[in-house]
């Protein structure tokens, strides 16, 4: 069963198109990830299937049904999206920030209860952030916000995980641990997962599929075993990959 | 409950001080009398309204304020940031040097206030999407254009109407007309506001965030839009432009620790509703028998304030 398709999609702009024809199958339990060079369209993609943007042509579809027929809340208890830049600074702490990602769970009139205080804790727990939760977010440091966001997500969770550059502001443990949350979502929790990486070693750590987006606009998906070889690799990225 | 106190507080004084002087006994026995007494008409006739206008209108600046500073997520997002009180101010004072009345000089200002809104709504809100930076500046844009109008009319008009213009433009409580309708909205849209206090949460994270999380944007934004003019007109309405308070009032709530919408938009309105009040007793009494237009000791006020806060926090970007 297919969880997020993508039939046909051509991506871009009314004055730029990024992409044509792309097809993409998502299933349950499976981890995605996205290459390409800056500006081929791996943000814009996330935000079309994410239900952010719309294609400029062909269709998504979530559970069979086309992304726009779904309302906005119920899209948004299945598909969570960590975006690579929040435009906007948040003025309150740390938990009420993860409480945000309950917010399409709720009733219309009411606030967080108990029980989404307990999942966004255990949502910061999982991203080593207890202990913190009082903390104004803006006193926070940039890797520790990037992992409130991811906190944010988990806390909503959706049983998609549209992820933009999930490791950026990371150090080396933290990129470590949350590839390996992220790979446990999508093995021990059926999640499915797409994130765009810059790093094909740290995707052959995590991920059983990519999609490769290459400069002339084609994109090819499979296997990351298949797909994130060398020569792929140099083709796609244009320079050397020796070691990557 | 501090800053209810606070805004009861501010209300109490301002039923007692004044030219006359009352004792809190004096009032509460004026506002419960049946029999025509000094007290009585000076309490019911006189303080009451002005203090009911002053605590209306504060609520509704600092309403209009939160809601802005949601919509814009720009902490120096005012009440007038939408052109408002500059096209309120040209709709009365053109029905000042008319001489036409009180009446018509405030359906002027209501046609004027609410045709800048649209104007700046029909700028910013093009091809079914808003661009704030578009909104933001065609307020910006109008409210200047507005402003040189006004300072024409100020210099070609006679010299005898100049002053209740100023005073107007500074914002005057003290020709408010009867403040029971402007009630009417500060609750109305107070309680809409608490109610979907979850939805502007999530809007302040930015418009794609608050997408990903399931809010319908445009609609959500449109409405707030609407929402913070409608509170903005009111207030113009009750005291002419009064500066500050729709800017300061929600930070001060936010440095004292409250940044959930749910908490923050009851708590601004309060307290905007004592400051002013409390800004309006001062500018009828501290110079009496000469009255201050309240816009001044507003900023008067809520310059040292807002400064004293800042500097008790360092570092806090909040």
């Amino acid at each position: 069963m297919t969880r997020l398709a993508a039939e046909k999609l051509t991506l871009g702009f009314p004055e730029r198109v990024l992409r044509r024809d792309l097809d993409l199958a998502v299933r349950p339990g499976e981890c995605w990830a996205v290459l390409g060079n800056n500006g081929s369209g791996k943000t814009t993609l996330l935000h079309v299937l994410g239900g952010l943007q719309p294609a400029l042509a062909g269709r998504v579809l979530l559970d069979g049904i086309e992304l726009p027929r779904v309302p906005h809340a119920a899209r948004a208890r299945k598909i969570g999206l960590l975006l690579q830049e929040e435009a906007a600074a948040f003025w309150g702490t740390l938990l009420e920030y993860v409480l945000l990602g309950r917010y399409p769970h709720r009733r219309w009139m009411l606030g967080a209860g108990a029980a989404d205080e307990a999942l966004a804790r255990a949502a910061l727990e999982r991203v080593d952030l207890t202990g913190r939760e009082a903390r104004m977010l803006s006193t926070l440091s940039g890797g520790e916000r990037q992992r409130a966001r991811l906190a944010l997500i988990l806390a909503q969770d959706p049983d998609v995980y549209l992820l933009d550059e999930p490791l950026q502001h990371l150090d080396l443990r933290h990129q470590l641990e949350t590839l390996a949350l992220l790979r446990n979502l999508a093995q021990q929790h059926g999640k499915a997962v797409v994130m765009v990486l810059h790093e094909p070693a740290r995707a052959r750590r995590v991920c059983d599929r990519a999609l490769l987006l290459f400069e002339d606009g084609r994109s090819q998906s499979g296997p990351v075993g298949e797909l994130l070889a060398h020569d792929l690799l140099e083709r796609l990225y244009g320079c050397p990959v020796e070691g990557a | 409950m501090t800053l209810l106190l606070v805004a009861a507080g501010a209300a109490a004084v301002g039923l007692m001080a004044g030219s006359h002087a009352l004792a809190p006994a004096e009032v509460l026995s004026a506002l419960g009398a049946r029999e025509p007494t000094l007290a009585r008409d000076i309490v019911l006739e006189v303080r009451l309204p002005r203090v009911s206008a002053a605590l209306a209108c504060g609520a509704l600046l600092a309403l209009a304020g939160v809601l802005l500073q949601v919509l814009l997520r720009n902490p120096l997002a005012d009440p007038y940031v939408l052109g408002i009180s500059g096209g309120a101010g040209l709709g009365v004072l053109i029905a000042m040097l008319s001489g036409l009345g009180q009446a018509v000089a405030s359906v002027a200002g209501f046609g004027g206030a609410f045709g800048a809104a649209l104007v700046v709504f029909g700028l910013g809100y093009r091809a079914g999407d808003w661009n704030l930076y578009r909104l933001l500046l065609t307020g910006v844009v109008l409210a200047a254009g507005c402003g040189a109008l006004i300072s024409l009319l100020l210099v070609l008009a006679p010299q005898g109407t100049v002053k209740g213009m100023l005073f107007w433009l500074m914002g005057d409580l003290s020709s408010a007309p009867g403040a029971g309708w402007a009630w009417a909205v500060a609750l109305a849209l107070g309680s809409l506001a608490v109610v979907r206090a979850g939805t502007l949460n999530v809007l302040s994270l930015g418009r794609l965030k608050a997408a990903a999380l399931g809010v319908p944007v445009r609609a959500a934004e449109t409405a707030i839009y609407f929402a913070a003019a409608l509170a903005t007109v009111s207030a113009v309405m009750l005291g002419g432009t009064i500066g500050f308070v729709g800017l300061i009032v929600p930070h001060l709530v936010r440095l004292l620790g409250v940044s959930d919408l749910r908490w923050l938009t009851p708590l601004a309105m309060l307290a905007g509703a004592g400051f002013l009040c409390l800004a309006d007793t001062l500018a009828r009494t501290a110079w009496a028998p000469l009255q201050l237009p309240v816009g001044v000791l507003t900023a008067l006020l809520g310059v040292p304030v807002m400064l004293l806060l800042l500097a008790r926090r360092p570092g806090s970007e909040r």
